[in-house]
């Protein structure tokens, strides 16, 4: 490669590539310093009003460095995109730490702890990268908005979309309430919930569950070969579905699916419907062995709490089991009392429920008693910074579909 | 309309590509070959549309919940990308690569067959779905051409003469490319916020999928600071693709993603 320009000092005026990676190398020996001597707590976090307090004092100053500072050739480095890179390098380095390392589990290689390499989220060294990356992303900001023009507009989307996204995100994580709520068909109206470190926590609304249930798939019916421990496989199909009626061939065997019944109890090599609690599903199965032409017929179960699973030997090789029922649906049920009135909603995964600034998700149940459990537990997210972290999704978006109706400018300026 | 029918399809589907792309790379001595070529190459896209639409009725639920489906996805929009490109910039080269790939794919969904499933777990139930996968495949079909270019331009830089024409192309690829892969990003974010109660969670895929996100984001920068250097942005467009396929298909193999929201079928 050629050199471009004259050759000029380390650390000499302008700075460029180099200079911007040594900076990043002495911020990651910080953060680890930080870390050390923080004896592996992290990054405590900062939370109400700290958070604003914090935000407001760096937007100031970026703003004062630019309306000061912006020729002096070290903001003109941090505004440059040899910063720019050496920012998103250095966020990118963490992520990648991320990626690998298992997070979360202290006992890890003595390097790695303390080092802080194994909670990477609330690290010193992510803390530090993320200040510096706003602080060069803020100046590039106003750099560039101090001339607003129609080529500018995807330019600023993007960016200050990114630093919107960042800021909020990183100040407002110390703010936000993950709480569970454990909820019982008969437990009447409940208004408290359950912090991460087991905290109870009083909620400024009531919640009742009415009624829990689970819809399911209709149960799949397969062939399990005993020497390999695996469904066997025929055309494409590991099962066929049990629906009543139905004839299949499969491998050697015509399946005939003579009766289904959702919800059913055995009863001496019987099984007859009941809407018992704990009820699980049964068929009963017509095989015809192809080759031998040898015809039986019998009881096939999954189980349940209550009920034994029932499976049927076909030959030396092969069982027929009916697997677990795949649930389609979660649905609580639920009154919410908030003080002024009451509603009656429906709570279901990906459909929450959002109340005085907390959405209600479905987040499990009783999974020993399956669709008999009466019990449902939500998780309940408070998070007040959403509106501008969303802000920031949305300039994003608003950025994403202006680069791909313009394009890439500067390639058409290039020769 | 399933996998059993599969076979017969993606045959008809490869033979078609093949047939167009050696009637276009032959329509420089034969002028009449290229319109018959483009003719079978379309064919090719629309048969394997055409399966795609027969098996989404079949299964009732959009197919795009396992590895092989989002493959399926995959191998019709490379195709959709490389015609377009070829057509808007005349590289029948590039037409081949992408063919050639998507073939790839296709015959990688031959070799693992998948298993017939209706089931769509409650978690997937969302409007987001759609728009959330389909944006992604379309990015990466953009970024795995961006990659090809890229390997054209690092053969170009050290056994013929580099062509800056190759990186503008490559640039063009990434700027549509990263602007689909930033909405697949924050489609899922936003559908993640519905779902999991958070928009960000460091779940291994999401953590990945940022990763090749902000490779992306270096080589876009590196690009507008020093348009002049080619090695360094051709290298690291071609390790970003890498990057790409282990968020894709190394995510599932990996020991630490097994409590990951996103594995939903291995094959």
């Amino acid at each position: 490669m050629k050199p471009e320009r004259v050759k000029r000092k380390t650390w000499q005026y302008p700075w460029g590539y180099k200079e911007s990676f040594l900076i990043i190398l002495e911020l990651v020996l910080l953060g680890f310093i930080f870390e050390v001597l923080t004896k592996g707590r992290g990054f405590p976090g900062i939370h109400w009003p700290a958070n604003l307090v914090t935000g407001l004092l760096l937007i100031a100053l970026i703003i004062l460095i630019h309306l000061l500072f912006r020729n002096h050739p070290f903001v003109k480095w941090l505004s440059s995109i040899p910063a720019a890179i050496s920012a998103i390098s250095f966020y990118t380095f963490l992520v990648l730490i991320l990626g690998f390392l298992p997070q979360g589990n202290p006992h890890v290689h003595p390097v790695i702890r303390i080092l802080g390499l194994y909670h990477i989220q609330n690290s010193w060294t992510l803390a530090i990268s993320s200040l510096y990356l706003l602080t060069s992303l803020g100046l590039v900001i106003l750099r560039r908005s101090s001339a607003l023009n129609r080529k500018n507009i995807g330019f600023l989307m993007n960016h200050a979309g990114m630093w919107i996204v960042l800021a909020a995100a990183g100040l407002g994580s110390g703010d936000i309430q993950r709480l569970t709520m454990e909820l019982h068909e008969d437990s009447g109206f409940i208004n408290i919930a359950m912090g991460q470190s087991r905290t109870v926590q009083e909620l400024p609304f009531s919640v009742k569950l009415i009624d829990f249930h689970i819809d399911e798939y209709t149960p799949k019916i397969g062939i399990v070969d005993r020497n390999t421990g695996e469904l066997i496989s025929h055309k494409g199909f590991t099962y066929i579905s049990a629906e009543e009626g139905d004839i299949t061939e499969f491998d050697n065997w015509t399946i005939r699916i003579n009766r289904f019944i959702e919800n059913a109890l055995d009863d001496s090599a019987q099984y007859i419907p009941s809407d018992t609690h704990g009820a699980a599903p049964a068929v009963l199965v017509n095989i015809q062995n192809n080759v031998t032409s040898v015809v039986i017929e019998e009881w096939l179960s999954c189980g349940s709490y209550l009920v034994p699973a029932k499976y049927i030997q076909l030959d030396n090789q092969h069982i027929m089991i009916m697997l677990n029922p795949e649930a389609e649906r979660y649905r609580s049920d639920i009154v919410i009392d908030s003080g002024q009135k009451q509603d009656t909603v429906a709570i279901e995964v990906n459909k929450p429920y959002n109340i005085k600034g907390y959405n209600i998700y479905q987040l499990s149940y009783d999974e020993r008693m399956g669709k008999w459990s009466k019990t449902s537990i939500f998780e309940i997210v408070k998070d007040p910074w959403l509106t501008i972290v969303y802000v920031g999704i949305f300039m994003l978006l608003a950025g994403a579909a202006y680069i791909f109706l313009i394009g890439n400018e500067q390639t058409k300026e290039i020769k | 309309m399933n996998w059993i029918n599969y076979p017969s399809f993606g045959l008809a589907v490869i033979i078609c590509w093949i047939i167009g792309v050696f009637m276009i790379s032959i329509s420089p001595k034969i002028k009449k070959a290229e319109w018959p070529g483009r003719i079978f190459v379309v064919t090719g896209i629309i048969i394997l549309m055409v399966f795609l639409i027969l098996l989404w009725i079949r299964l009732e639920r959009p197919p795009m919940r396992t590895l092989g489906e989002t493959r399926l996805w995959y191998s019709f929009f490379l195709p959709v990308v490389g015609y377009i490109t070829y057509l808007r910039w005349r590289y029948k080269w590039f037409l081949s690569y992408a063919l050639g790939l998507a073939s790839l794919f296709m015959i990688i969904n031959w070799l693992h067959p998948e298993t017939y499933d209706k089931t769509l777990m409650p978690a997937l139930q969302s409007p987001w779905f759609v728009p959330h996968v389909i944006v992604y495949m379309f990015a990466y079909a953009l970024l795995a051409a961006s990659s090809l270019v890229a390997l054209k331009g690092l053969y170009q830089v050290y056994y013929s003469s580099m062509n800056q024409s190759t990186l503008r192309l490559a640039d063009n690829l990434v700027y549509i490319g990263f602007s689909f892969l930033t909405l697949g990003l924050l489609f899922g974010a936003l559908w993640a916020k519905e779902a999991w109660g958070h928009y960000w969670t460091w779940d291994p895929k999401e953590t990945w999928a940022f990763l090749t996100w902000l490779n992306y984001l270096i080589y876009m920068h590196f690009r507008k600071f020093q348009p002049k250097k080619v090695k360094i942005p051709l290298w690291v467009l071609s390790l970003a693709f890498v990057v790409l396929l282990i968020c894709w298909f190394g995510i599932n193999y990996l020991p630490s993603a097994q409590n990951s929201v996103h594995v939903y079928g291995t094959d």
